[in-house]
């Protein structure tokens, strides 16, 4: 696994995890995928099911890796591996989708270390539809967890929300840079 | 221990009202004095709004009753009193508030002050502010600061002074940031252990994610 520190985009299948990576990514992101399988496999011919991969590279050199997690539950082993050397965690949700809280509770189950240690940004996408429960909810689901995250709504395609994403996430991870030692140390390899 | 004077906030705007009770107890260690603001009269000093249109009344009433007056103003001169020039600057009303103590004109009029006695309770770093939550996408996006000043208070409460160092901001504009955020109910103010504030932890946040802020052209 690579040991680069990096930001995490997790959420369901077809969110728009891959789309946001690459609106910031200098390169082309790289995605494993490979052929869904059970009732997806009926609505999307492709999916991501190993991971996607975007990079930034900074002015001193040093590489921030960004990692799409895989989207089918099946690959929920690899979220595990991801978290490490994490330095924040943007949760794509799809309000518009049946399910989107139990959704949202899953990966806050799922990177539950994560969140505790850097904290996370819930982008909403499809904000607009009326399927979806009211915005509060999904504050009152993230305090049953005793966090407090920013809940944005959001266009996965602009890349002006992708940043406005990235932005909560760092303003969170700051804080853990000022307090010496709580971000994971730069890659000596 | 600093001695203790009081500045009596008269006809003033809430949200200036709110900033001045900010900055008021942060002079202490550039002026040598604990400046505590009061709405009661017989103050050191009185700031005076005079750009309101009761001001006029408001300075008489000052004039009456407290030591000194100070008039807020946009414009270059008050007249007769001490000039506070807008927007509030923390440097310009420590300068001010240092040349009037300076002077001895700050004993008021009616009844004295006991402004020689040590200040009661505990020290001022112990004010802070805690997140109750985040805001609202909308002002998110039209107030990039407020997602940093929330990200400074996301896992525990800072003092005025602490948000400003981490953030790099100055003090003036990030209490005006923390008063917004107040009105909106999104932080509030909460007491801190006094050596929260100013331990090496609480340092602007340089190097990483100020890179990576400025790569993403975000902040």
């Amino acid at each position: 696994m690579d040991r680069r520190r990096k930001f995490l985009f997790t959420g369901p299948t077809g969110v728009g995890k891959t789309t946001a990576i690459a609106l910031i990514s200098d390169d082309e992101p790289v995605a494993t995928e490979m052929a869904a399988s059970g009732e997806l496999a009926a609505t999307k011919t492709t999916t991501t099911t190993a991971l996607d991969f975007g990079q930034v590279r900074l002015e001193d050199g040093e590489v921030i890796g960004l990692y799409g997690t895989p989207g089918q539950q099946r690959f929920d082993y690899m979220w595990t591996l991801l978290q490490e050397r994490a330095m924040g965690l943007v949760i794509l949700i799809d309000h518009s989708r049946p399910g989107s809280l139990t959704d949202l509770q899953r990966y806050l189950d799922g990177f539950g270390e994560l969140i505790a240690q850097t904290g996370a940004v819930i982008g909403l996408t499809r904000a607009d539809s009326e399927a979806g429960p009211a915005i509060d909810a999904y504050h009152e689901c993230v305090a049953e967890y005793g966090y407090m995250l920013p809940v944005i709504e959001c266009d996965i395609r602009r890349a002006e929300d992708v940043r406005l994403l990235m932005e909560a996430v760092i303003s969170m991870a700051e804080p853990l840079a000022d307090d010496q030692g709580a971000l994971p140390e730069e890659n000596e390899s | 221990m600093p001695m203790k004077r009081t500045v009596r906030l008269t006809n003033l705007a809430a949200s200036e009202w709110m900033q001045l009770e900010l900055m008021l107890p942060l002079l202490d260690r550039g002026t040598g004095r604990s400046w505590q603001p009061t709405e009661e009269a017989g103050a050191d000093v009185a700031l005076v709004d005079l750009d309101r249109p009761d001001g006029p009344e408001a300075l008489a009433d000052a004039r009456r009753h407290d030591g000194c007056v100070v008039g807020l103003t946009a414009a270059c001169d008050a007249g007769d009193v001490h000039c506070l020039q807008r927007p509030l600057r923390a440097a310009a009303l420590a300068q001010l508030l240092r040349t009037i103590d300076g002077s001895g004109a700050t004993a008021a009029p009616h009844e004295p002050t006991g402004d020689e006695s040590p200040i009661p309770g505990p020290a001022i770093d112990t004010m802070g502010y805690r997140l109750v939550r985040w805001p609202s996408t909308d002002t998110m996006r039209a107030e990039p600061d407020f997602l940093r000043v929330c990200g400074a208070l996301v896992r525990r409460p800072r003092s005025l002074d602490a948000v400003s160092r981490h953030l790099g901001l100055d003090v003036d504009t990030t209490a005006d940031r923390l008063a917004r955020l107040e009105g909106l109910g999104s932080v509030e103010r909460t007491a801190i252990p006094a050596p929260e504030a100013g331990t090496p932890g609480e340092e602007t946040a340089q190097g990483l994610m100020a890179r990576l802020r400025n790569r993403l052209g975000v902040g």
